[in-house]
């Protein structure tokens, strides 16, 4: 019935399709394109040698000079640079005498998190150059060090952990949609009526509708398979087939969300309303944007129910490492539970409507 | 008399189809012009022509010597115009929606309440000020957009279909309402699919494909049948037997029931010897009656749809059985504090055609929602065909057909895959399927339609493709809740042929109207007002309740809207005295 209608069908293929690309650049949490500002009061080498290391680096977009502070400040208030270095004018000297010295390094604190990244990148920068000016020095032992090494992830692409979360949030709104409008859709063009005055019981009548929304989002998220491994060269170090078995269970709690709605929807305006409704808490308490460990103890009680947060330690598991099918039956299970639980309700919540 | 509304040559076009084809027609101030005409006539799309809301693709209309092209803003300043659903905003309150409209017209209202105090009077809205508008009842709704269109105190007022959905009391209200408009001066349009809506105008335009085919007073008209309309009295037998017999004599034009009788037109030009015989056939008499505006309109589209349907042949023939049909035991239901329908209890034996009547809000929906198993039963019981509906509502189910007002038929499917999927949920076997589905397509000459979407379909099509879908399952009580509302007399007709003919093989029909033409095909009526059943008994028998010297020969509509009244100053004293 979605099939026939061109406007559904296009929704169905063409959204999930534009989401995987918007959403892949857009929300992305590398920092790029970082503009920097300098005041250089030193006319040594050693601050043109750290300048020319920050310049070339990859993260660095432009990088302005200031002559002074003033100008400088409100660069940093207009938000024209990220991170600001400035060098006081005996900084190479104290470089060649050996003591230690000091660049004052401005962040805009506004975008904390970009502007961390952008400063462990220009410290790493300074260390580098520092190890260099030590190791030229004969007496120089080199102190022990901790090597970090980024396991899953190495170089902590932050598409690898991305892309994959797409695959169970694209079908999670093509799921939600289609059980939230199902109903909704019925009743306001009183077809559900007719339905209901047919011998169907709401049990019957909820199962068709959440069979097509099945399909309809595992298709999708299928789709999406192909899309994420060879659009963005993603590698896959568990087993896909584990993956697609977990889409299902998923899919079915997701659209028992949406059919929930959709029972106490009169309009499909309302059911869209109560979609939106829904769906931020959903993304929120996910895992999607940040860790749900962090969370206060209620909300992590809340994600408890949130289909999506099993599903992403499912998705990451499969792609970035080789989860086993006992620990995905673990995220599995609880899905299972939530579909189970959301599609009863939805069907009390027919019958109960017929009162 | 002054010219209101001058059209020239108008012509309009959608497509391939001719909406309008060369109109000329003047329309008087102080006046009600009615237009009148089978659906897809063009009666909407003149309608938007006049509210300047359609370009017309030649020729030109002037309201008020403004010509609706170049002079758009003024028109809109002297035209109130009521479309098929008024546009109130369901989410606000009487009185903000007509705020909103004042608004709209720039008038201000907040320092001057005299215009809202004279609209809420006329509409008799007062007391309901602070009520949403999506709680109001079809009648008041109406009368809110009418009050809403009457904002800019118009010199031409036009009221597309206003009565549709609308209980015989509120269209009365609605009538002197608009009686009282054009008393002042004013200039009324009103469009109808109901002719004795139209019979009651001063002016009437009767459009048919486009094309005006009379122009002038009803009764002019209606005169032209004089002679020839006649009543076969005192049946003995089965009038609607007789009915479906006499509208195959070759002499006869149209034919309806009207309660015990059956009235009758003959063709232009033919002598009643023929009929008179037919007549004596059943023992019956034949006399000659008023023509009604309906009749001429009839012979003047060349007559109605046979009298044979082609579906009730196919039907099987349901035997007979003395048991009943349905049967409501103190029926009641409650919404919270709200009692809905209190104790109602009836009888319906197979092969009648039972109306349920009542103003909107009365409670006859409630009860109809029950039967079908749409709405849990408060107390009381309700049976169909012997079976509890509490106890196997499933079984019911199978008994019973259930065809809704709106013809709730599936947009995105075409029509055959909507006879297809109704097939199916009645979990009928492949081979029944594909014999039942060729069947209806057969009877109801679905066939050219088959691939379409039935939202783009001609409205009779749309309502057997209803009738279809219902009457899969073989149903042995047929449920139709308003199902000619809104529906112009041909299709009406059409569709009571086939009711007729189903009844004739077994079928039992419980049916909801607000058209009280519809009421006079049934065999009994039960009367809800205000939750109670306040009477039940054949339309001749409910009319004669109120005949009295004043009322010589009351209608059914007359009998309906008095026995209402009856018990709402009944109920209200009863209330004051308590």
């Amino acid at each position: 019935m979605f099939w026939r209608d061109p406007k559904s069908r296009g929704m169905l293929l063409g959204v999930p399709f534009i989401q995987i690309v918007l959403f892949s650049h857009a929300a992305t949490m590398d920092v790029k394109n970082v503009d920097v500002g300098i005041i250089n009061q030193d006319s040594g080498r050693w601050s043109a040698e750290l300048i020319q290391r920050v310049s070339s680096a990859r993260f660095v977009g432009e990088v302005l000079h200031y002559e002074n502070p003033e100008d400088f400040s409100i660069a940093v208030e207009n938000g024209d640079i990220l991170l600001g270095l400035q060098f006081p004018a005996d900084f190479s000297r104290r470089v060649i005498l050996g003591e230690t010295a000091d660049v004052q390094v401005v962040i805009d604190g506004r975008k904390a998190n970009s502007g961390q990244v952008a400063f462990s990148y220009v410290s790493a920068i300074a260390g580098g150059l520092d190890m260099e000016i030590m190791s030229s020095n004969e007496h120089y032992v080199r102190p022990a060090q901790a090597e970090v090494r980024y396991w899953f992830n190495p170089n902590l692409e932050f598409r690898w952990f991305m892309v994959p979360t797409l695959i169970p949030i694209v079908s999670m709104m093509t799921a939600l949609l289609m059980g939230a409008l199902s109903i909704a859709r019925e009743r306001e063009l009183g077809t559900f009526d007719q339905l209901l005055v047919s011998p169907s019981t709401p049990l019957e009548i909820l199962v068709s509708k959440t069979l097509p929304a099945l399909l309809g989002a595992g298709f999708v998220g299928c789709l999406c398979l192909p899309l994420t491994i060879f659009g963005f060269d993603l590698p896959v170090y568990g087993e896909l087939w584990i993956l697609v078995l977990a889409l299902l269970p998923f899919i079915f709690s997701v659209v028992g969300v949406g059919l929930v709605i959709s029972s106490l929807a009169n309009t499909q305006q309302q059911a869209i309303l109560g979609l939106f409704f829904m769906m931020m808490p959903i993304m929120l308490t996910s895992g999607f944007s940040t860790p749900v460990e962090n969370m206060p103890e209620f909300l992590q009680f809340m994600a408890g129910a949130n289909p999506l947060k099993y599903m992403l330690v499912v998705v990451h598991g499969t792609f970035l490492k080789s989860m086993s099918a006992v620990e995905v039956w673990d995220n599995v299970w609880p899905l299972l539970v939530i579909g189970g639980v959301t599609f009863t309700t939805a069907v009390v919540f027919v019958q109960r409507r017929l009162q | 008399m002054d010219t209101a509304v001058d059209i020239q040559g108008l012509n309009k076009s959608f497509g391939e189809t001719r909406a309008l084809e060369d109109v000329t027609a003047q329309i008087m101030t102080g006046q009600l012009t009615g237009i009148v005409g089978p659906d897809g006539a063009g009666k909407t799309t003149l309608m938007r022509s006049l509210a300047g809301l359609y370009v017309p693709d030649s020729g030109a209309v002037s309201v008020c010597g403004y010509d609706t092209l170049s002079q758009a803003d003024d028109i809109h300043g002297i035209t109130g115009y009521m479309p098929q659903r008024f546009g109130l905003y369901e989410d606000l309150t009487v009185i903000e929606n007509m705020r909103l409209y004042a608004d709209l017209r720039g008038l201000d209202t907040r320092s001057d309440s005299t215009l809202f105090d004279q609209l809420l009077t006329f509409t008799a809205l007062a007391p309901f000020t602070g009520r949403l508008a999506g709680a109001l009842s079809g009648g008041m709704k109406q009368k809110l957009g009418l009050a809403c269109a009457l904002m800019a105190r118009p010199k031409v007022l036009l009221l597309d279909e206003p009565s549709v959905g609308v209980d015989p009391v509120s269209r009365q209200d609605l009538w002197e309402m608009v009686q009282a408009l054009v008393d002042d001066g004013m200039a009324v349009v009103w469009c109808t699919a109901y002719l004795d809506e139209a019979e009651r105008c001063q002016d009437v335009l009767l459009l048919d494909h486009g094309q005006i085919l009379y122009h002038g007073a009803p009764g002019d008209l209606t005169e032209r049948l004089n002679g020839r309309s006649y009543l076969m009295q005192n049946i003995i037998g089965n009038r609607r037997s007789a009915l479906t017999e006499a509208l195959q004599l070759a002499d006869v034009c149209d034919g309806v029931i009207q309660g015990a009788s059956v009235r009758l037109v003959l063709k232009e030009d033919c002598d009643d010897t023929p009929i008179n015989a037919f007549a004596r056939s059943y023992q019956a008499t034949l006399v000659h009656t008023a023509p009604r505006f309906e009749d001429a309109f009839i012979d003047l589209l060349g007559g109605g749809p046979g009298g044979l349907s082609a579906l009730a042949e196919r039907m099987d023939v349901i035997p007979e059985s003395e048991e009943t049909m349905v049967r409501c035991v103190e029926l009641t239901k409650k919404f919270g504090d709200f009692t809905a329908t209190d104790r109602i209890s009836f009888d319906v034996h197979q092969g009648e055609i039972f109306g349920l009547l009542g103003p909107n809000g009365a409670g006859k929906s409630t009860t109809f929602k029950m039967l079908c198993g749409l709405l849990k039963i408060s107390s009381g019981a309700a049976e169909v065909v012997g079976l509890d509906i509490r106890r196997s509502p499933s079984d019911v189910k199978f008994q019973l057909g259930y065809m809704a007002q709106k013809f709730s038929l599936y947009g995105t499917l075409s029509v055959g895959q909507n006879l297809d999927f109704f097939a199916g949920v009645y979990g009928l076997s492949r081979a029944q399927r594909h014999q039942r589905i060729a069947e209806m397509i057969e009877v109801f000459e679905l066939a050219p339609i088959l691939e379409r979407s039935p939202d783009d379909i001609p409205l009779g099509f749309k309502q057997r493709l209803a009738l279809a879908c219902a009457l899969m399952h073989r149903p042995k009580v047929l449920f139709l809740d308003e199902p000619t509302s809104g529906v112009d007399p041909i299709t009406r007709r059409e569709f009571w042929t086939h009711i007729t003919g189903l009844v004739a093989r077994g079928v039992t029909v419980m049916v909801t109207t607000h058209f009280m033409e519809e009421a006079e095909y049934c065999d009994r009526v039960a009367l809800v007002n205000r939750s109670q059943l306040i009477a039940l008994d054949t339309p001749d028998n409910l009319k004669a309740l109120v005949t009295d010297a004043d009322h010589p020969e009351p209608t059914m509509e007359d009998a309906f809207i008095r026995l209402v009244e009856q018990q709402n100053r009944l109920m209200d004293a009863r209330e004051a005295a308590a």
